[in-house]
């Protein structure tokens, strides 16, 4: 039994250090191969790898044209796994994503129903413009996310591992789309959003991408060293004091509690659910190890909040109608919460 | 149990054996910090908030608005609440966890540090803790990690500052100005701006309070003077104060200070030149020449100046038969003119001669510079005149008012001498006018009596400090026994104290004879083989003596030659004069006959001038004291 499969209680401190080094020096080798195509996008690059180790997918909202489908293109590519690409429309079916039963003719000659698998079936999945489908294909791609697995006429079928999604959103044109529900938002880990490159960025991307050749990315790690990885980071201790500031963010977000701050109380209808507190700590683990820390700090919670949180926030009307967003919200609890959370 | 109030690293076995030296000693070195920071912080805070409501009640003290037993419940709450914040401070030591966490933010090491000291008091630490406890130790950097938690100046720091100064400023800079005279009085026998102590009166004080106080309830009266009236209640206000112990011997002497001044301010008013009026009205009424029997009661009761009974009379004159009414008009016509003043005839003359100057000028045009002149110096006399007016206060005016309604009420008898009615309206306003000569007659006695009342209470209060300055005021006692020795007669002590060696001592008295002064001596009984105080050769013990020196008439005369009697005339003549008296008696002792003569002339004039001019508050005890001092012995 190596290293690196033995389970970590007989593992002593000393390689415990050793891994999380490797892990740094893997994660640290991984952004470079993601940077030499992706330019800029520091934050949306370092969520997507977070959401990623956490076993988590991830909500990308961003205008057309900044890059999204080439950073899970890359990302794929830099992790040697399967990519596949699915642009949600309002005409799309479930069975056009985890899969269908067709009319086959088997070797002896008679027709059988074999089960055809969808684009699902793949490690990395960009699920484009995922609020133009209609809710029953999008709820048939949110289960298959949560349960990572499709269950077609009573068969299920697992779903390989890594699973991961990376689904994107126009925020401007909401004509003829189908918002996604406030439960199936909360299947995501992170919900990211994608900023537009600065005037020194877009110089880089014009240089990198209208010459003869691209620039391509090497493999920064493989599928089982990824897989290795992510059962790394389960094993993070978290201090009781860090965890206690986990709960009071999540209590600050219900606008019900004594703890909820003046803008939560104003402007928000429902809280996080545990599944927050969930998505913040598990990011917050793998951002501790990421940077060579062997347990969770405050900084990595406040750090992880709004991507863990911005989605699953229900604002009430009078958030909606002043237009004050989740991350404003968000900030006024970090305030609220004010020395535990620094 | 007192260990908690010292800054211990904490409650023992705190810290885990898994957590190295460094960083115990860095964690209970910022732990300290952290306790002695907050214990500062509370402390100055409870210091602002105890100063701002020891400043508010210093000032509510220093403008009267409350007891200086307020004062003193503020100053003893302010204390409690400063120690007991600070206790409290003190007692609740920060936890190992919040030092490490302050450490972690000093020196940027993401929780490292909290999480080795939450990891290190787990029941059974994982691996994984381990490694992270062995992570915190490698990033400590004990250097810095001393700075980690300086102490810096308190949030209400300046908050406190300002509380403070705002008190030290009511204590000692707000004092009324028309008080400040009190206040010197005050110094001189209060420890300094700062004292709370009620006035602490002693038993015979205490008496002779009760007995002022007794007697307010007969001196209040309706009829007075509003501002008497009201004077007279502060000065029953003022000894229920002493006598609760609810006053401070500042305010005492400030509260006698403003009373003072407004006894002094109606004395101005219906002062001397009132008195002089009062005594000319009497005089003139105590001429009876050319008056009838009917205006005679009148005329006697404005001799001696019994007002009310005058104005019975008058109405009593309303009442006469038409028969009468012309004599009576000639009578108090001719007493309306003894009543009428120096002043109001030169007034009236003054007048007179202007209203001629004036129709001159009016019928010729211009006046010529003789009459110019005339003219002016008219004004200034009119002017003189009006002031003297001022003078002479309500008591003047309201006799002059007297004078033009006796006048008016004798040309109405005359004039309707044949009616069959008399008109009773001039007499009956000169009848008014007498009452309220009653009421300011009635108002000065009070005032009088406060000003008396007044006076005793400052001698109580001066008391009651001289007690409590006992023993610190050694100097200016001994100056007061020189004194008291030098009125005795005693004389300087000379010989380097050896009176009070000797067991008989001798004793001088300047004794004043019609002839001359003669000096006598006198021996006191005593031990035997004692000295007198001015022989250094012989010595005696100091302790009491008891029987008498069997030598005390000393040896039988014996002498040889045959006696010759010799009759010794004393001079005739007036004796020494004042001056030689007082001279005399400022170098020999004030125990001479001449000088008990001398004293008493000199106290009747100084308590008549006390009484009568306006003397500065406090002034008065001091020249009383005086005399009480130099008193014949």
């Amino acid at each position: 039994m190596t290293a690196e499969t033995r389970p970590e209680a007989t593992l002593s401190p000393e390689e415990i250090e050793e891994k999380v080094r490797a892990f740094q020096r893997s994660i640290g080798t991984l952004k470079e191969e993601i940077g030499r195509v992706i330019v800029g996008q520091s934050e949306v690059v370092e969520g997507v790898i977070l959401a990623l180790l956490a076993k988590g997918h991830v909500l990308l909202e961003g205008v057309p044209g900044l890059g999204k489908t080439r950073l899970v293109r890359t990302l794929a590519e830099a992790l040697e796994l399967d990519f596949a690409r699915v642009q949600f429309t309002p005409d799309l079916m479930p069975s056009d994503i985890t899969g269908t039963r067709t009319a086959v003719q088997d070797a002896r000659g008679q027709t059988v129903l074999d089960f055809q698998r969808g684009p699902l079936f793949t490690n990395v999945v960009l699920a484009d413009e995922v609020n133009r489908a209609t809710p029953r294909t999008q709820s048939a791609m949110l289960e298959a996310m949560a349960e990572r697995s499709v269950t077609i006429s009573g068969t299920t079928h697992e779903l390989p591992d890594p699973f991961f999604v990376l689904a994107t959103q126009n925020p401007l044109e909401m004509d003829g789309t189908y918002p996604l529900p406030e439960a199936q938002l909360d299947r995501f880990l992170f919900k990211l959003h994608v900023e537009s490159p600065t005037p020194e960025e877009l110089h880089t991307i014009l240089d990198r991408t209208t010459g003869r050749e691209e620039p391509r990315v090497q493999s920064a790690l493989s599928r089982d060293e990824l897989l290795s990885l992510r059962a790394l980071v389960r094993d993070v201790p978290t201090p009781r004091h860090v965890q206690e500031v986990v709960v009071q963010l999540i209590e600050a977000t219900h606008p019900d509690r004594e703890a909820a701050p003046e803008a939560t109380r104003r402007y928000v209808r429902f809280g996080a659910s545990p599944r927050g507190a969930q998505a913040i700590l598990g990011a917050a683990k793998v951002r501790a190890i990421t940077r060579g820390r062997f347990s969770v700090a405050t900084e990595d919670v406040r750090a992880v909040l709004k991507p863990a949180l911005r989605h699953r926030l229900i604002r009430g009307f009078e958030g909606e109608a002043e237009g004050v967003t989740t991350d404003v919200i968000l900030d006024a609890i970090l305030d609220h919460v004010g020395e535990g959370a620094r | 149990m007192l260990r908690v109030f010292f800054f211990r690293d904490g409650p023992p076995n705190t810290m885990n054996r898994l957590l190295s030296t460094d960083l115990q000693v860095a964690v209970a070195r910022v732990r300290r910090r952290l306790r002695a920071q907050r214990v500062l912080e509370r402390a100055v805070t409870a210091l602002a908030g105890a100063g701002i409501l020891i400043a508010l009640a210093t000032l509510l003290d220093r403008l009267y608005w409350v007891a200086p037993s307020i004062l003193d419940g503020a100053v003893g709450l302010g204390v409690v609440i400063v120690i007991g914040a600070t206790l409290e401070a003190a007692r609740r030591a920060p936890s190992d966890l919040e030092a490490a966490r302050r450490l972690d933010r000093h020196l940027g090491t993401g929780d490292r540090f909290a999480a080795a000291v939450d990891f290190a008091n787990r029941a059974e630490p994982t691996a994984w803790m381990l490694a992270a406890i062995a992570d915190a130790r490698r990033h400590l950097d004990p250097e810095r990690s001393e700075t980690a938690a300086p102490l810096r100046m308190p949030r209400h720091g300046r908050l406190a500052v300002i509380a403070l100064v705002t008190w030290f400023g009511a204590a000692a800079l707000l004092i009324p100005m028309d008080e400040v005279e009190a206040q010197g009085l005050a110094r001189s026998a209060t420890p300094g701006p700062f004292a709370l102590g009620a006035v602490a009166l002693d038993a015979v004080a205490q008496e002779e309070l009760l007995a002022q106080e007794v007697q307010e309830t007969a001196e209040i009266d309706e009829s007075l003077d509003p501002q008497i009236q009201e004077a007279t209640e502060d000065l029953n206000q003022l000894i229920r104060g002493l006598r609760t112990q609810n006053l401070r011997l500042e305010t005492a002497h400030q509260r006698l200070a403003s009373l003072e001044a407004r006894l002094e301010s109606f004395a101005r008013e219906t002062g001397e030149d009132a008195l002089k009026e009062l005594e000319r009205a009497k005089r003139a009424a105590a001429r009876r020449k050319k008056t009838g029997r009917d205006i005679s009661p009148l005329l006697e009761a404005i001799r001696e100046a019994r007002w009310r009974e005058a104005a019975e009379a008058l109405e009593a004159i309303a009442k006469k038969g038409p028969k009468s009414r012309r004599r009576l008009g000639r009578d108090l016509e001719r007493l309306a003119k003894r009543l009428e003043s120096e002043r109001s005839k030169r007034e009236q003359k003054l007048r007179q001669e202007r209203r001629r100057l004036k129709k001159k000028r009016a019928d010729s045009g211009s006046l010529s510079r003789r009459d110019r002149r005339r003219l002016r110096k008219n004004q200034r006399a009119l002017e003189r005149l009006e002031r003297e007016a001022a003078r002479a206060g309500e008591t003047g005016r309201q006799l002059e008012r007297l004078e033009r309604e006796l006048q008016s009420a004798a040309q109405d008898l005359l004039r309707r001498s044949g009616a069959s009615d008399l008109s009773p309206e001039a007499l009956k306003r000169a009848a008014d006018l007498l009452r309220r000569l009653q009421k300011s007659e009635r108002s000065r006695a009070q005032m009088r009596r406060l000003a008396a009342r007044s006076e005793a209470i400052r001698e109580l209060l001066r008391r009651a400090a001289e007690r409590g300055k006992k023993g610190q005021d050694g100097q200016k006692k001994n100056g007061r026994t020189r004194f008291m020795r030098l009125a005795r007669g005693d004389g300087e002590p000379k010989g380097g104290g050896a009176g009070k060696r000797g067991g008989k001592k001798g004793k001088s008295v300047g004794m004043l004879t019609r002839s001359g002064v003669a000096r006598v001596q006198v021996m006191s009984q005593g031990a035997g083989g004692a000295t007198s105080g001015r022989d250094p050769s012989r010595s005696g013990d100091s302790s009491v003596g008891h029987g008498h020196d069997p030598d005390m008439l000393g040896e039988r005369e014996r002498t040889p030659v045959r006696a010759t009697d010799v009759n010794v005339a004393g001079e005739e003549g007036e004796g020494p004069s004042s001056t030689q008296v007082v001279s005399a008696a400022a170098q020999r002792g004030f125990a001479t006959r001449g000088w008990k003569r001398v004293h008493q002339d000199y106290r009747t004039v100084v308590e008549e001038r006390m009484e009568r001019q306006a003397i500065p508050a406090g002034h008065r005890r001091y020249v009383r004291r005086y005399f009480n001092l130099i008193r014949p012995r």
